[in-house]
Order: C-alpha cells, then sequence, then structure tokens
C-alpha cells in the first residue's frame, strides 16, 4: 500500500513541476522576441534569447519574430515620367526593430499588411514618376531601389519597423500594352529580315558583275595576245620566204606556176587555145622547129 | 499445500512480477527517466547539419552527420538541416522527371530588355546552405527570399540589355552577373546562403513573335545563300575563261610555229631545187616545163587558133588520150 502512495506521489509530483514550468518559464528562441504583460500591458521585452520566468497566471507571453521577413506585396501600378504604365511586382525585406513602439502602434497582422503597403507603395509611386520608363528597367535601377528603400525605412521607424530592402521583382508593361510591344518587335524584325535579303541579293549582283567583266577582260587580252603571236608567225614566215625566193625570184615565179597549173587545170574541164607558132608544137612542124 | 477437508481455498491475486513489485513507484521514475534521456538522441545524415539551442539560444558550433545527444526538453532542442544543393525553377516548374515533362509559367519568365522589347527567360538556381545559424535565424522564409532575389536579379541583367545581345551572345555574361547579383543579395541579407550558379534554360522571343524572329534567321541564311551561289558562279566562270584563253594562246602559239616551219620546208625545197636547176638552167627548165604540160594535156581539149586569121579558123582539136 505504501508503495502505491509512493508511486502515485511520484506522478502528482512530476505533472505538478511540468505545470509550474510551463505556467513560469518562458524561453526565448534565438529567432523570436517576446513580451511579456501583465493584464495586457507591456512590462517586459525581452530580445535576446535564452531562459526566463515570469508570474503565472497574471503575466502573459506574447511572442514576435525576431528574424527579416520577406513581405511580397503584390502588383501595382506605377506611372513613369513620360507617362507610360508600369506595372510593379515588388518585394520588401522588413524587421520588427523597436518592439514597444511596434505594439503600441501596430494591433493587428492586417493592419501591419496595411502600414507596410502604405508606405512602401507611396514610395514606389513617386520615385518611379521620377523617371522615364526604359530608365527604370535599366539605367536608374539600382538608385531608384535605393532611394525607395531609405524613404520607406525613414517612414517605418515611426512603427518600430525597419525596412532594408525594397527591390523590384517584376516591372512589366500592362497586358494591354505587350500586343503594341509584339506589334513593334515583328515589324522590326520583318524589316531586318528584308533588309538582309536586299543585301544578300546587292552583294550578289556585284559579285557576279564583276565576274562578268573580269571574264571580258581575260578573253580579249587573250584574244589581242594570240594574234600578236600568228602576227609574229606570218612574219617570220614572210622572211624565210623572202630570204629564200629572192634568190631567183623569176624561178621561183616560174615552178610555183607550174605547180598552179598542177592544181588548178582538172581534167575534162579545160580548154587550152594555142596559136600555131607554140613552143609546145614546136617540133610538131618538123624535127628541128 | 494438501487439500485438507477442512481448509478452504481461497482464490489468490493475480502474481506480480517481482522486480517491479521490488522497485515500486521509484520504478516507475525511473522507466520515465529511461524515455526521457532517450529522447535526446538523434541522427544527422550525410549532407546534413543539426542546430542545437539550449533554453533557445543557439550553439555556436552546428554538429556533423553522425549519431548524437543532446539534453532533452526543456533545455536543448535540435534543428536538422539540409546543406546540400538546392534548385529552384523560375518561370516553369518541372512536373514529371520520367518523362520529361514542365509547364511554362510566362508571367515569370516574360521580361522587359533595355529596348523595351519582351523575351522570355526561364531559368535554375542552385543553391547550398553556407552558414546553418544564419540560415535557421536570420531570415524568416530563406527560399521565399532567395526566390524573390533571384527574380529581382535576373530581371535587372535583362533589363540592362537589347534583346538581340541576350538572345545571342550574352547568355554567358547573363548568367555570371545574374549569380554575382543574387549573391551579393544574400550576403546583404545576412541569409547564410551560398549561391552556387543561376543556369538559363531556354531564351526565346515570346510566342507571338517567334515567327518573326525566325524570320529574321532565314532572311539572314538567305542573304549569305546568295552570295555563295553568286560565288560559285564566279569560282565557275573565271576558270573556264581563263582555260579559253590559255586554248587560244595556244591555238595561236600552234599556228605560229606550223607557219614558220612550213615556210621553213618550203624555203629548203625552193633552195635545193634552185641548186640543182642553177647547175644547168636551161636543161632544167625546159624539163620541168615539159613534165608539168606532159602531165596536164591529156586531161585538156586542146585548140590551135591561127591569130593572124582571127574569128573561127580551121583547126585541129588535138585530144589527149581520153580517146575521143
Amino acid at each position: 500500500m505504501r508503495k502505491l502512495i509512493s508511486f502515485a506521489g511520484g506522478l502528482i509530483l512530476l505533472l505538478a513541476l511540468i505545470l509550474v514550468w510551463n505556467l513560469s518559464a518562458v524561453v526565448v528562441h534565438q529567432h523570436e522576441q517576446v513580451v511579456i504583460t501583465e493584464f495586457g500591458a507591456p512590462v517586459r521585452f525581452l530580445t535576446q534569447p535564452g531562459l526566463y520566468f515570469k508570474t503565472p497566471f497574471i503575466q502573459d507571453v506574447r511572442t514576435f519574430e525576431k528574424r527579416v521577413i520577406i513581405y511580397d506585396s503584390g502588383q501595382t501600378d506605377a506611372i513613369t515620367r513620360d507617362k507610360k504604365t508600369l506595372v510593379v511586382d515588388n518585394y520588401a525585406l522588413y524587421r520588427i526593430k523597436d518592439l514597444e513602439t511596434f505594439i503600441s502602434k501596430v494591433r493587428s497582422e492586417s493592419e501591419r499588411r496595411k502600414v507596410l503597403d502604405d508606405i512602401i507603395y507611396s514610395a514606389l509611386r513617386v520615385e518611379v514618376a521620377r523617371h522615364d520608363l526604359i530608365d527604370v528597367v535599366d539605367k536608374d535601377r539600382e538608385t531608384l531601389t535605393r532611394v525607395v528603400t531609405e524613404t520607406a525605412n525613414t517612414q517605418a521607424q515611426a512603427y518600430g519597423l525597419e525596412i532594408m530592402d525594397v527591390r523590384i521583382k517584376r516591372a512589366e508593361l500592362p497586358t494591354e500594352n505587350q500586343a503594341s510591344v509584339y506589334e513593334r518587335m515583328r515589324s522590326e524584325r520583318k524589316r531586318q529580315a528584308t533588309q538582309y535579303r536586299s543585301e544578300g541579293e546587292e552583294e550578289a549582283a556585284k559579285i557576279r558583275a564583276e565576274t562578268d567583266k573580269q571574264r571580258s577582260i581575260i578573253l580579249a587580252e587573250a584574244y589581242n595576245q594570240a594574234q600578236q603571236i600568228r602576227g609574229e608567225g606570218e612574219a617570220e614566215a614572210t622572211r624565210i620566204y623572202t630570204e629564200a625566193l629572192s634568190q631567183d625570184p623569176e624561178f621561183y615565179a616560174f615552178i610555183r606556176t607550174m605547180e598552179a597549173y598542177q592544181k588548178s587545170f582538172q581534167p575534162g574541164h579545160t580548154k587550152l587555145i594555142l596559136t600555131p607558132d607554140s613552143e609546145l608544137l614546136k617540133y610538131l612542124r618538123g624535127p628541128n622547129g | 499445500m494438501t487439500d485438507h477437508p477442512n481448509v478452504i481455498n481461497i482464490p489468490r491475486p493475480p502474481k506480480v512480477p517481482g522486480f517491479i513489485k521490488g522497485l515500486g513507484g521509484w520504478g516507475l521514475v525511473v522507466v520515465l527517466l529511461g524515455i526521457w534521456l532517450i529522447s535526446g538522441a538523434y541522427q544527422v545524415e550525410a549532407g546534413e547539419v543539426a542546430v542545437v539551442r539550449r533554453f533557445g539560444r543557439a550553439l555556436e558550433q552546428p554538429i556533423g552527420p553522425g549519431l548524437h545527444w543532446h539534453v532533452p526538453w526543456p533545455v536543448e532542442r535540435v534543428d536538422i538541416i539540409n546543406i546540400t544543393v538546392q534548385r529552384i525553377e523560375v518561370g516553369f516548374r518541372t512536373i514529371n522527371t520520367e518523362p520529361l515533362d514542365y509547364v511554362d509559367m510566362p508571367e515569370e519568365s516574360l521580361m522587359l530588355t533595355k529596348d523595351e522589347n519582351i523575351v522570355s527567360n526561364t531559368f535554375t538556381v542552385q543553391y547550398r546552405v553556407g552558414d546553418p545559424i544564419k540560415f535557421l535565424f536570420n531570415i524568416e522564409d530563406p527560399e521565399g527570399t532567395i526566390r524573390a532575389a533571384a527574380e529581382s536579379a535576373m530581371r535587372a541583367t535583362v533589363g540592362s540589355r537589347t534583346i538581340d545581345d541576350i538572345l545571342t551572345t550574352g547568355k554567358s555574361e547573363i548568367q555570371l552577373e545574374t549569380t554575382r547579383l543574387l549573391q551579393d543579395l544574400m550576403y546583404k541579407y545576412d541569409s547564410g546562403i551560398l549561391v552556387d550558379n543561376v543556369l538559363l534554360q531556354d531564351v526565346n522571343p515570346p510566342d507571338e513573335v517567334v515567327d518573326a524572329f525566325k524570320e529574321v534567321a532565314s532572311a539572314r541564311e538567305e542573304k549569305q545563300r546568295l552570295i555563295n551561289e553568286a560565288q560559285s558562279y564566279q569560282n565557275d566562270v573565271i576558270p573556264k575563261a581563263r582555260g579559253e584563253a590559255q586554248k587560244q594562246l595556244r591555238e595561236a602559239e600552234a599556228f605560229r610555229a606550223e607557219r614558220v616551219e612550213r615556210a621553213e620546208g618550203d624555203a629548203q625545197r625552193f633552195k635545193a631545187i634552185l641548186a640543182e636547176y642553177r647547175k644547168a638552167p636551161a636543161i632544167n627548165r625546159t624539163r620541168m616545163y615539159l613534165e608539168v604540160m606532159e602531165q596536164l594535156l591529156p586531161g585538156m581539149e586542146v585548140y590551135v587558133v591561127d591569130a593572124e586569121t582571127g574569128g573561127i579558123v580551121p583547126y585541129l582539136p588535138l585530144k589527149g588520150g581520153s580517146g575521143q
């Protein structure tokens, strides 16, 4: 029986210890910051991790995030200096810097979101309106980010918040404008395509014309040279003939004419008319002519 | 016990095992203590680290792989995190690995370029935890933060380039620049995240204008083709012309050689005949004349006409051996 009582007693002791612990021990984790409230009013702020104690029942614990929180607000329209509409999707990194101020100014999660939206969007809109659209996209992106962050952060201090970075995640044209951008892209590409084709044709025509011209030149030069060579041949032949035949021009005339007779008089087609005193008939008249 | 007629047998209460009975309430305490102690055991796999918090405060040194033990609740607790390479997808989501299939997310992939054009850009980011304590206790949502920062970094990089640059030569630069920007942001946020890589997947003109872009590419090829055709015309015509030129020259040279040779031949022949002729000119001349006439006369009709009388005069047609 005693054993039973000691058994039960041990169990009760254990449970009591656990209960006391739960009611009075406060463990603040590394990623948390805690406010201890007494009947709703804040009495102690615990921002360093560790083990603390509170009065049970009377004091209550409210836990808040100590880490940097990313706030991805939705899209918003912003008008640039050159009156174009940009659809901006940004994110912000913030944290609760001053817990005391924060809980006095911001009562709920939705209120927190509203505060952030107001601060961030107004800073963003003001800054976007100071730049042209292409600068927002390219040149002034960093500057814009820095200024918006600084502006938003300054305003956020009043709420116990620190805004560390406001950064544009997406900056796009509204869908209505996208269609006209696509149209412009298409016509731009079409122009490029036409240009390539006509460049190709021009280049090809040049090459062909150059080729034809070259061919004419080559052939003309060859003709020229060939004629010279032939002329040389003729000249040389004439010189040889002259040198040989001038030794006895009359004899040459004789044998050459004989050859000509041989070649040109066709048998059966030639009539020869002689006078009776022709040399050829000489010995017909008598043995001594 | 022997069965005695006067002894009534009362049923015994069930036997409690001896050792627990012996231990009593303290036995239970010991058992509970044992369970409590065992709850402090944990295992860290390869590619993981554990971070221990003691009463909420993180201990400086993360614990590597192996079987370990921490002081159980409420004193210490353990977070085990993966430190291998993680991957996030932007502009698309893989919905199946076998077979490989994915879905496009145009709201993430369409981006404005420096020259106010729109390009479709999908990419992945590979990162890992570099500092586990910072990773756990500095940023509330590290994965969400790196995703947002990645989109921001990529759009900044794309926004500083023209669409032609992006589609053609700039791809590796874009990857490097975005990786650098993203890593700078991760340092700035003290996130404990290391960015290994940003890898571009598909960079294309948006679907609506893809055809127009393709047309530029094929026009460029067309230009090259026209030029190539003209050049092969050139490569065909010029050598042929040169060949023709050479042929003409050769023919002329052949003509020249032939002409000279023939002249030489004729001259030599003449000189030879002349030399012989000169030994007895009158005789040779007569002989030559008669030889030729002898050959010719048979084929001729010979008429003898008296020049003094004129007109048609009685004549003797002397026909040759033609037999009339």
